[in-house]
């Protein structure tokens, strides 16, 4: 249990900085539960976690990672990657994470129009993101740098760019908190893009997202992991009547990893619609985590995810639709499409639906496979070759998820990504 | 003479999910043996008249009365409207997994019976009358061993329709666009088979959108129904009329 | 093999909504004290005059099982409630007083017989003429069993547990716990050490069973667990098709029933497992009725093999039950066609494991559950693709039924695949019987009961038609009573 000594004295340390105490309802209970916890190790009824092998998470004792350290060494890097996103740092809106600057943390940078810091009495970190969910979660929030802000009819830009710019440094870990609320009426743009840092991190964002009364979020998520990094990534969002949330994610594993999206569906009318691709190669493991509550009636979700996997990686897709007593007219479907490229490689789906209310329309489906073999052998007595046939087949496989993702440079991103990731699959 | 086997007295219905309105006070009377036809643009009402004379509970009738053989209409559930003697050829006949349709049929003409206090028939006896009617409506007996109305074409749902009319010698049969999606030769054998079915006891309500149907059955009368309420009625003639000046002239 | 409408009507033509088959019989029983312990385990083994080699086994699995806690052991993962079980308070074995098994039907007890005829058991003139041979479970001991020489002529063993013990040791010894082995979950692990009696069936190579083979079970003493353990053995190139159905008359207590089911396949040989399950499901307030904790699992040894489970669950308080196979021999087959109906108070967390690990193996999973009353209902299942398994292919469809508001209908399938060449394909959906459907349905006359039922009926034919005959006959009547007073 040394690995949880570690972060106990960790824990004790941040309380002892001047945390506001209006966090603490969140904070208190995340120290509480790691401490008892840890982290989701145990094989019983450890239904989140139990086809990945986590030991890696203790391999190391993580330290919290500091702004400076990641930003001083690596902003001119950040700014080139982000531009391969199309993304101007003058133009667009950018929300770097960690930065002490930023505007969202109130100090230099003047705050755009319809976006303002929540008052610390206002934010609702640790309403929707139950510490005691997830020994993961727990952490981030004993000892989570939190960002807390709304988002208004006001905001008149294409989109927020939240930026996670990657780690310069080994054993570091990095627990941001963002408490977002989109409010009334609001239509808004979020671009989450975690950068892969080529170092042994630890990364558990936490996003949190209430949605007020018809307000629409769209929210792109890019993952891009390496070889080295960890990178656990939370979202969870609450709805309230005839809201729309839609999130469109794009995961290239990190070493083990996981896209782990809650809605919680409480008002009525409300709509969420969740889609993704993840990419595995080498040895990387992750988890698609997706649950779906709905707790009021005539509400829909769809949930639609692809995953390609090659090597001797492993991706899980779980997805649940949990339909209260009461959540009448309920429209929910799921739908998780996986490629299996080569020996080795390892896809463990549980599409599950979990249903109390009669009048619904609920349905699920899962497959797994290779490409089509008489679409390769049409294609191949075309005169194309296995392998660029494959790589056709895959590419239209993938194109269906990034077709519909609606920001444009996030769009071309994806694409690009894709392009560069393809050849990095063995495809045996 | 002048028995009314249907009277509907200034119906108003609306769709219960939105409570939009949209029959907006119906008279209308069909005596014995009368065969009626409703004529009418899209949206006018057509299809919701005949459904909420089946007793469809997705309406929900704010206003008026119907009454069928001078029973009240309204107080019954869909299955004693039928057994009473209300047929309703759908316009778009529900696939019924698993179900064969011979099973359907003897449970449908047994409970009928049951109902009218006569014993079931025998599996001869039904078997006899299901076949003859098969052999008249000229349905492929094959498309009978399959699931009710699964794999049908239109065409052949809408024949099934009518044979399962005929099977349930209904004294009102209610024809909600039986006529659309058929080719010549099913449009004439569903022509045919109304055309023997007409007599004294039994009256028709034909809703269509097209004149062809009425090449092959003469009607006694012709409806326009507009906006949910009936612009106008005449006879045959009218349909002349609809097919020279469309219906914009009634609105 | 012909109908006998006798019996299916009189298990069927029921009355009342209540359970129909709550009577006890008066028969003398012969009760080994309550608890469980290496000493019940050598009674037990003794009064079955067990080979040394079957003690040692059952008290290896005794010794495992006590090992575990019982928090830790019992499976916590299913979506059923059930209140704590004290094991030391069932009897582990109950034996009807026969000091000398009947040799023939003059042999058995006439009120045995009647009970037999009260649950529609064909066991004279009219099994024959149904082509079946009833290995008539009562309790514990298997008590007559008919058709055994024209079987015996084909050189096809089917014949009580305990006998095959005593007259096909090496059989026995070869294959029991081959599938499900001692340690296997806890309530298999507490079979393998008290199991009394069931069935055992071996058919030679070559030879096609040419009748259904059929048991009953039954719970009847008061308190008595009952722990049945089955294998059958098919050899090469043979075919057996194997028929279980079951009723339990009313008893206050919940009964708990861990039984354990073992089946082989050679090569080109094929089994075929029907139940219908009807064991008595408590009151409509969930009091008592039957825990039906039960350990099915066939293996597909030889290449080319074919197991098949069908079942259509109505009964007990609760059901555990995963009837699964694997599919070990290249080119296997495994199947698994299942209705699980719960109403009331009734809990079913039930599915089926496909484990595929010869080449070019193939497996099928219809399940459709239907959830009314209170009830909940869960499908539960896995298919998993092991590396070797070139080229293999699952198709699974589970479809969901909800009557009323207050029931639960769940899904929770597991696929898991380590080979690129496999094929899988899962398709789900849950809602309540279509409007449409049912207009159609009473617009031609037939009332809201009738019509639902026909629907249901209709829904369930997939698996239905499965079945042989009469069971499928009897299996739609079964879901009309079980549904009695959960529409309209």
């Amino acid at each position: 249990m040394s690995y949880i000594d570690h972060y106990k004295k960790l824990i004790e340390s941040e309380l002892k900085s001047n945390k506001n105490f209006y966090f603490m309802r969140a904070v208190a209970p995340g120290a509480d539960y790691f401490i008892e916890n840890g982290f989701p190790l145990k094989k019983k009824g450890n239904e989140r976690w139990k086809y990945l092998d986590l030991r890696n998470v203790t391999s190391s004792n993580f330290i919290k990672s500091i702004y400076e350290e990641r930003i001083s060494t690596d902003f001119e890097s950040v700014l080139e990657k982000l531009n391969s996103c199309g993304i101007n740092i003058v133009e667009d809106e950018i929300l770097i994470v960690g930065d002490e600057d930023n505007h969202l943390a109130g100090r230099n940078f003047i705050e755009p129009e319809g976006i303002g810091a929540s008052s610390p009495s206002k934010t609702n970190i640790g309403e929707i993101a139950n510490p005691e969910e997830d020994g993961f979660i727990a952490l981030n929030a004993a000892v989570a740098d939190i960002t807390s802000f709304w988002i208004d009819e006001n905001f008149s830009k294409k989109a927020l760019n939240i930026v996670f710019a990657g780690q310069s440094q080994d054993e570091r870990l990095v627990t941001e908190r963002m408490c977002i609320k989109i409010l009334k009426n609001t239509e808004v743009t979020i671009n989450e893009i975690h950068f892969d840092s080529n170092f042994n991190t630890l990364n558990i964002p936490v996003l949190e997202i209430h949605l007020d009364k018809d307000s629409k979020l769209i929210h792109n998520k890019v993952i891009l992991g390496s070889e080295k990094d960890m990178n656990f990534n939370f979202t969870r969002v609450f709805q309230e009547e005839g809201s729309s949330y839609q999130n469109n994610s794009f995961c290239h594993s990190p070493s083990i990893g996981s896209n782990d999206i809650k809605v919680i569906m409480s008002g009525e009318g409300s709509e969420c619609d969740l889609r993704g691709i993840y990419f595995t190669n080498n040895k990387n493991q992750f988890n698609t985590h997706i649950t779906v509550d709905h707790l009021a009636p005539n509400c829909k979700s769809n949930q639609f995810f692809k995953g390609v996997l090659s090597d001797e990686s492993k991706a899980v897709f779980s997805g649940k639709i949990f339909v209260e007593k009461g959540a009448q007219k309920t429209y929910a479907t799921q739908k998780d499409l996986n490629l299996l490229m080569s020996k080795g490689a390892e896809i463990d789906t549980k599409p599950s639906l979990e249903i109390y209310a009669d009048d619904v329309e609920c349905s699920h489906g899962a497959t797994a496979g290779n490409v089509d073999e008489n679409t390769l052998y049409y294609m191949m007595s075309r005169g194309l070759k296995k392998e660029t046939a494959t790589r056709m087949l895959v590419r239209g496989f993938v194109d269906e998820m990034i077709n519909s993702i609606s920001d444009d440079k996030i769009r071309k991103f994806a694409s690009n990504q894709t392009e560069l990731i393809l050849p990095n699959l063995a495809f045996k | 003479m002048d028995n009314k086997i249907l009277e509907i007295k200034n119906l108003k219905a609306l769709v219960s999910e939105t409570g939009e309105e949209i029959l907006s006070g119906i008279d209308l009377e069909i005596g014995d043996g009368e065969t009626h036809v409703i004529m009418g643009p899209n949206g006018g009402g057509k299809s919701t008249l005949v459904n909420v004379i089946a007793g469809r509970d997705s309406y929900e009738v704010s206003s008026g009365s119907i009454k069928f053989k001078s029973k009240n209409l309204l107080n019954m559930n869909i299955d004693e409207r039928s057994r009473e003697g209300i047929f309703l050829a759908f316009q778009y006949p529900s696939e019924i997994p698993g179900v064969r349709p011979w099973q359907f049929m003897k449970a449908a003409v047994d409970a009928k019976r049951k109902a009218n206090g006569d014993p079931e028939l025998s599996v001869r006896e039904f078997s006899k009358i299901y076949d003859d009617n098969l052999k008249k409506i000229n349905i492929n007996s094959d498309l009978m061993k399959r699931s009710l109305n699964e794999g049908f074409s239109g065409g052949e749902k809408k024949r099934n329709e009518v044979f399962q009319m005929m099977m349930l010698e209904p004294n009102l049969a209610l024809l909600d666009e039986t006529d659309s999606g058929l080719d010549v030769d099913a449009l004439k054998a569903v022509g045919d088979a109304v055309n023997n079915l007409r007599d004294s006891k039994r009256s028709f309500l034909i809703v269509t959108h097209y004149q062809r149907l009425l090449d092959h059955i003469k009607p006694d009368f012709v409806h326009i129904l507009i906006n949910g309420k009936i612009a106008e009625s005449g006879n045959s003639d009218l349909v002349k009329k609809i097919e020279n000046d469309g219906y914009e002239s009634f609105a | 093999m012909t109908s006998d409408n006798n019996s299916i009507s009189r298990k069927t033509k029921l009355e009342d909504k209540d359970y129909k088959w709550g009577f006890t019989t008066d028969v003398e029983t012969e009760v080994v004290p309550k608890g469980l312990s290496e000493e019940i385990i050598n009674i037990i083994s003794s009064k079955k005059s067990e080979p040394k080699w079957l003690l040692d086994w059952r008290l290896k699995a005794y010794k495992h099982w006590l090992a575990q806690d019982k928090k830790e052991g019992e499976p916590e993962w299913a979506m059923v409630d059930y209140p704590d079980i004290n094991y030391q308070d069932i009897h582990y074995y109950a034996a009807p007083n026969l000091s000398d098994a009947p040799k023939s039907l003059e042999d058995v007890d006439p009120e045995m017989l009647e009970a037999f005829e009260k649950l529609g058991i064909p066991l004279e003139e009219r099994a024959q003429l149904a082509g079946v041979a009833v290995d008539a479970v009562f309790d514990s001991v298997s008590v007559a069993t008919t058709y055994e020489k024209q079987l015996k002529e084909l050189g096809i063993i089917f014949c009580s547990f305990s006998e095959a013990v005593k007259n096909h040791p090496d059989l026995i010894e070869k294959y029991l716990g081959s599938v499900v082995p001692y340690s296997d979950n806890y309530f298999a692990n507490l079979n393998s050490a008290v199991f009394s009696d069931g069935s055992f069936i071996y058919v030679p190579p070559g030879v096609r069973c040419p009748i259904e083979l059929m048991t009953y079970f039954r719970i009847n003493t008061a308190d008595t667990g009952q722990f049945e353990r089955t294998l059958i053995v098919a050899d090469k190139d043979s075919y057996v098709s194997y028929l279980e159905g079951c009723t339990a008359p009313i008893r206050k207590s919940s009964q708990l029933h861990a039984a354990v089911v073992e089946l082989v396949a050679l090569e080109n040989a094929e089994i075929k497992y029907s139940t219908l399950q009807n064991w008595y499901p408590g009151t409509k307030e969930g009091v008592g009725g039957v825990y039906n904790f039960v350990t099915k699992r066939g293996k597909c040894l030889g290449k080319g093999s074919k197991i098949s489970w069908t079942q259509v669950e109505t009964g007990s308080a609760i059901t555990w039950k995963y009837p699964s196979v694997i599919l070990q021999g290249d080119d296997s087959v495994g199947e698994f066609y299942s209705v699980a109906l719960t109403n009331n108070r009734q809990q079913a967390d039930t599915g089926t494991k496909m484990i595929h690990i010869g080449k070019n193996t193939r497996s099928n999973i219809v399940a459709k559950g239907i959830s009314a009353g209170e009830g909940n209902n869960t499908y539960r299942g896995q298919v998993k693709v092991l590396p070797s398994a070139e080229n293999a292919q699952n198709f699974t469809q589970c479809d969901s039924l909800l009557i009323g508001d207050k029931c639960g209908a769940h899904t929770v399938p597991y696929i898991e695949v380590k080979n690129p060449s496999a094929k899988l394909e899962h398709e789900a959906s849950t809602s309540k019987v279509s409007d449409d459907q049912l207009f159609y349905l009473m617009q031609r006359g037939l009332d809201e009961e009738e019509a639902h039922h026909m629907i249901i009926t209709g829904w369930s034919k997939e698996v239905f038609k499965e079945l042989p005959f009469e069971f499928a006959v009897e299996a739609g009547q079964l879901l009309k009573v079980s549904l009695e007073g959960a529409v309209g």
